[in-house]
């Protein structure tokens, strides 16, 4: 024992000791390391994974929505038929997945191809959302795309029609000269066409004049009323009595908005970038005739 | 026995030590992943918790803010308060919440419904829903706040619960619908702005649709645990025992 431990001098039966533990030590580590580490193949389950399939993973937060979506409950409330119908099913699917990959049966069916698609777009957007985009990113943004972050603009107008130029003639002069609205209609056969009325959107009322008037509209003042216009049904006047242009709204009323588009602009920015990679790195060939 | 010795056999100790330590760490770990996440044991909600608050401030504070208090101006929501926007905020429910995220861009992602722009001419984009005018809204925000005359609120009653469409969402009581995320308005909890009328008519007329980014893949399983159990911990300080349900 004494020359065991008498480093100063060799000792055959030390050395072969030390050699062996250090290869237990070695078989052990990397053993624990193959047997635990993510994504490696082995006969164990990982503790995130409810099964394994042909080792790929069946995961167990899925499996945990799946009850909770099936049945409303949580792991520990749901019943062993329950947990097995779940697993059983997740278990098809996986086993039903890879033998689609096998046929590549993204090769034909249109639906399958359609979602791969939409997946791969959305792993690439995906990548960005993460980040939060900088005050300075977003004030910068907004100031670019201004017109977007406007008030909606508002009017309140009626739209008249007269049978006659004449008569919208005189109705125009009188109420240009202040007379009372009802007498001025009552006296030259006026009609409310009720194309607007109450306080209206900028959009709304565009929808409900036409394209036409509402530009004539937009650029009435509160009083004014407009030129006679001469429209099939008759001749129209519109007689503003509001009108709220839109204007910029400030970037605190519009920040949630900011973000929103800002997020969305950078990932259709993202994902014209990859499919560019993409196109860079494939190797296409176009028929002759489509060149 | 000679200092060598003694040398040797403490080094051998703290190899046993420090090996013991990382196995019941990654029992620990193994069994925090395996829990149901509802039900967690004290040690492993102890054991969740620190680690939580970690991913919480690498990942989450950017958006929720460093107390989880979020940020109103930007739509982002409390952590802090119980109103849950979806599930029952148990740490399940939170779990997944993490995993996929909100209206993110993956499949299993929570997105159902967006709040309508009422004020655009097509106010959704996937359901037919007509368009307000500027007083339908003022009295649909008279109705929800309680000011204005009785004549307007009562409008806005109407609105609410039938043109308008908000009933659909919102429930006809307007306490909202956690299955698909959609906030109660009569409680003092502003997803979106202070809850002036102000805010009420910028998210009705302008719509939103807030997203929160999904995790799974950045996060691994036991990351994704412990951060629903700190998050859960924010809103329910006397935890753990969870039985929330
Ligand atoms: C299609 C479903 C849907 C309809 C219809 C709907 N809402 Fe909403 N509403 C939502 C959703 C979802 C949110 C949360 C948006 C988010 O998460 O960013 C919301 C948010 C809101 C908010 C902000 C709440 C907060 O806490 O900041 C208000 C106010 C509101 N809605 C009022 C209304 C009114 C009034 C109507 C009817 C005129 C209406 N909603 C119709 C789905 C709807
Ligand atoms: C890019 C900003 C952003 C980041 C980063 C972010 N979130 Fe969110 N989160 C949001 C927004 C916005 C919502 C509200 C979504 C909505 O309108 O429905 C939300 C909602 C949530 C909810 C639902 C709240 C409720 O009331 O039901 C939870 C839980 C949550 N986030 C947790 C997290 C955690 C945990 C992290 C970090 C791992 C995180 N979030 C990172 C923006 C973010």
């Amino acid at each position: 024992m004494s020359d065991f431990l008498a480093f100063r001098s060799a000792n055959t039966a030390r050395s072969f000791t030390l050699l062996g533990l250090g290869a237990v030590l070695g078989l052990g580590i990397a053993g624990y390391a193959l047997f635990t580490a993510p994504g490696t193949s082995t006969l164990i389950v990982a503790p995130e994974d409810v099964a394994s399939v042909n080792q790929r993973p069946v995961s167990r937060i899925d499996f945990d929505a799946q009850l909770r979506t099936l049945y409303d409950v949580s792991p520990t409330e749901a019943t062993p038929e329950q947990r097995k119908h779940v697993l059983e099913a997740m278990i098809r699917e996986e086993i039903f997945v890879q033998r689609g990959i096998e046929l590549d049966a993204a090769g034909a069916d249109p639906a399958a191809r359609a979602a791969l698609v939409s997946a791969v777009e959305q792993q690439i957007v995906a990548e960005s959302q993460t980040k939060q985009p900088t005050p300075a990113d977003l004030e910068a943004f907004y100031r670019q795309n201004q017109a977007k972050y406007m008030s909606e603009g508002t009017m309140i107008v009626r739209d008249l029609v007269a049978a006659t130029p004449d008569q919208a003639a005189g109705a125009l002069q009188a109420l240009r000269a202040k007379a009372p609205l009802d007498t001025t209609m009552a006296k030259f056969g006026l009609k409310d066409t009720g194309r607007t009325k109450d306080e209206e959107y900028y959009f709304a009322a565009r929808i409900h004049l036409g394209d036409a008037d509402f530009a004539v509209a937009q650029k009435l003042a509160a009083g004014d009323i407009s030129e006679p216009l001469v429209r099939p049904d008759g001749v129209h006047l519109l007689v503003m009595s509001r009108n709220a242009p839109p204007v910029a709204l400030a970037f605190a009323v519009a920040q949630e908005r900011v973000v929103t588009d800002w997020r969305q602009a950078n990932g259709a920015r993202l994902l014209k970038g990859d499919e560019t990679f993409l196109r860079k790195r494939a190797n296409v060939l176009i028929a002759e005739d489509l060149r | 026995m000679k200092p060598r010795t003694a040398a040797l056999l403490g080094l051998a100790a703290l190899l046993a030590g420090a090996g013991a330590w990382m196995w019941h760490g990654r029992d620990l770990d193994r069994r925090m992943v395996m829990a149901d996440p509802d039900v967690l044991p004290a040690d492993l909600f102890a054991h969740a918790v620190p680690l939580g608050r970690e991913t919480f401030a690498a990942h989450c504070a950017s958006c929720h803010g460093a107390d989880g208090k979020g940020d109103s101006a930007r739509g982002v929501p409390s952590l802090v308060d119980i109103d849950r926007l979806y599930g029952a905020g148990t740490v399940g429910d939170i779990e997944q919440i993490i995993a996929h995220g909100i209206r993110a861009a993956n499949g299993k992602s929570r997105a159902f419904a967006i709040m309508p722009a009422y004020a655009t001419a097509r106010p959704s984009p996937t359901e037919a829903i007509p368009p307000l005018t500027p007083g339908d809204i003022s009295d649909v925000i008279d109705y929800l706040l309680k000011t204005g005359n009785p004549e307007s609120a009562r409008r806005g009653a109407t609105i609410f619960g039938d043109r308008g469409g908000c009933f659909d969402c919102h429930g006809a009581d307007a306490k909202g619908d956690p299955a698909v995320g959609v906030p109660d308005l009569t409680d003092a909890i502003w997803l979106s702005g202070d809850g002036s009328r102000d805010a009420l008519y910028n998210t009705i007329a302008r719509g939103s649709a807030g997203m929160c980014p999904a995790w799974l893949g950045t996060l691994d399983a036991r990351a994704l645990r412990a951060t629903a159990v700190y998050v859960h911990s924010l809103s329910h300080p006397a935890t753990p025992p969870l039985p929330s349900r």
